[in-house]
């Protein structure tokens, strides 16, 4: 298991504990994270479990795949340079802590 | 997927024949009774099983490598060979590149529309679509007994398409004929006369879109659909192939609307049959968005879907043979209750209606979710604002189409000024 935190615009954040493997768009959506759809399952075909990886914690995600990519350039929200699709992130050691910014 | 097993050793067959998928009335009732006993079934009418549940419908969404999509849009009541003599003849040459295509393909070309059709993009539009909506509503003014179908929700959608696609407004009565008779022939119950008729007006449309797309390459590329795709493809076969082009053309100018036409005159619909509910959003516009979630998940617009199982598989404990016509009942899984509390009660406030499956799931997600949101958002903005005593004319029946797959009321009678 490890920990995941979502950060909402006014600061108030959602702490919860997932198991490895799981990718964090479905965690959102096992946590009720507010505005985290994943509508597409997964297939990166939505954009709708965009968030932003907030550095400060110490933890890096990496970059986008390329499909991933492209899809963050039409994110409604915005891009950020540490802009991700949730569901290409899966739980493990080195994300533990990790602090996902959702975008509304 | 749900580990239910049948109580009927065949399948749910004979379950199966109670099902009426073409017919509105009893459907609800149907469903609730099959998600309770016999969430897959299967129905000889269509030659299918017939999948209830939320969890087993998502489930085969994202499962493409053995359910393939290249079943969606096949004529449910299939072409006699008179039918198929006329498409041929007449140089009928649409190829899958969307909803009934499959991997690699499908993903090459959803890239490439997806440049166009996403949200960031849509957006751009959000000024246009309320200046149209709002002159379409304020043609209403000084009426008060309306058909809202008529007035508003048949054409309006098809007029704000246009503005992105890239094709003249006055096309719209045309189109939207058009596109009535694509869907009675694919989802629909219609006679022979009506087929041969009807795969003439098909080729028409074919035509009329090769035509719109000849015509761009012509008078020079713009910032319309149309032009994406051209410029995308800047006479590369390999990307896109201008058959892919005129397919990609005839499909988003049928799926672009009328899914928007029926899901707002079936918000609508659902709103004022609950007084309480329409008052809520009168007074409080802020409950839109989500008002316009459950009325996708509550009457949803497109009620079926299909897919075709790649391999044996078994589902809810009932073997489904490879080659098999699966109908996901969309309908249905958004009505599940495992998922939805009260399901038949329509609830604006409803804390999760977005997980509704009215746009699907998976790679196949519909691309043009955002803007069917964004218009029926506007929409209900606009007459909530000018129209807030409204209210379904008491003395009509609201009659719905013959057709197993779109759904929406066929005339909606309301009076403007309640």
């Amino acid at each position: 298991m490890i920990t995941v935190y979502w950060v909402y615009p006014d600061g108030s954040e959602h702490k919860a504990s997932v198991e490895e493997g799981v990718n964090l768009m479905e965690a959102a959506m096992a946590n009720d994270i507010e505005s985290i759809y994943g509508e597409c399952g997964g297939s990166m075909a939505c954009a709708t479990c965009h968030v932003e990886v907030d550095e400060s914690c110490g933890i890096k995600a990496g970059e986008p795949f390329a499909m991933e990519n492209e899809m963050l350039d039409m994110v409604e929200s915005g891009r950020t340079p540490t802009s991700r699709l949730s569901c290409q992130l899966v739980a493990s050691p080195e994300l533990d802590g990790i602090r996902l910014k959702v975008a509304w | 997927m749900s580990d239910v097993k049948p109580s009927c050793p065949f399948s749910g067959a004979e379950f199966g024949e109670r099902f009426r998928p073409f017919e509105q009335e009893g459907m609800f009732e149907f469903l609730q009774e099959a998600r309770d006993s016999q969430p897959v079934f299967y129905n000889k009418e269509l030659d299918c099983y017939v999948l209830t549940r939320r969890e087993d419908i998502q489930a085969v969404f994202r499962d493409p490598d053995r359910f393939s999509a290249q079943n969606a849009q096949a004529p449910i009541t299939g072409y006699s060979p008179e039918v198929v003599k006329i498409f041929q003849e007449g140089g009928f040459t649409r190829e899958p590149t969307q909803t009934n295509a499959d991997r690699p393909k499908h993903t090459r070309i959803r890239n490439i529309a997806g440049q166009f059709l996403n949200q960031k993009n849509f957006n751009q539009y959000e000024s246009q679509i309320r200046e149209l909506t709002q002159r379409e509503v304020a043609a209403l003014e000084g009426k008060n007994r309306v058909d809202l179908v008529e007035e508003l929700t048949y054409e309006l959608p098809a007029k704000v398409l246009f503005r992105l696609v890239g094709v003249p407004e006055e096309a719209s009565a045309q189109v939207k004929a058009w596109g009535e008779n694509r869907f009675n022939m694919i989802w629909g119950k219609p006679t022979e006369a009506e087929m041969r008729e009807g795969a003439e007006s098909v080729l028409e449309y074919w035509n009329f879109c090769k035509g719109i797309v000849a015509q761009r390459q012509e008078e020079g590329l713009g910032e319309d659909y149309v032009s994406h795709l051209l410029r995308s493809r800047n006479g590369d076969d390999e990307v896109l192939t201008m058959n892919e082009v005129h397919s990609l053309i005839h499909g988003v100018l049928l799926a672009g609307h009328e899914t928007t036409s029926n899901g707002s005159a079936n918000m609508l619909w659902a709103m004022l049959s609950d007084r309480d509910q329409w008052e809520k959003v009168v007074a409080d516009p802020s409950l839109i968005p989500n008002a316009v979630e459950e009325g996708l998940r509550y009457m949803t617009p497109f009620i079926t879907w299909r897919r075709m199982a790649l391999t044996d598989v078994e589902i809810g404990g009932v073997a489904i043979p490879a080659g098999a016509t699966i109908l996901m009942s969309l309908v249905s899984a958004n009505h599940d209750e495992k998922q939805f509390g009260c399901p038949m009660q329509f609830d604006v406030e409803r804390r999760n209606a977005r997980q509704h499956l009215a746009f699907g799931n998976g790679i196949h997600f519909c691309m043009g979710a955002p803007l069917a949101r964004l218009e029926m958002k506007i929409l209900l903005e606009e007459l909530t604002r000018r129209f807030p005593n409204m209210k379904l004319a008491a003395d009509e029946k609201v009659e719905w189409p013959l057709n197993m797959g779109f759904r929406g009321p066929v005339k909606l009678w309301v009076d403007l000024q309640g």
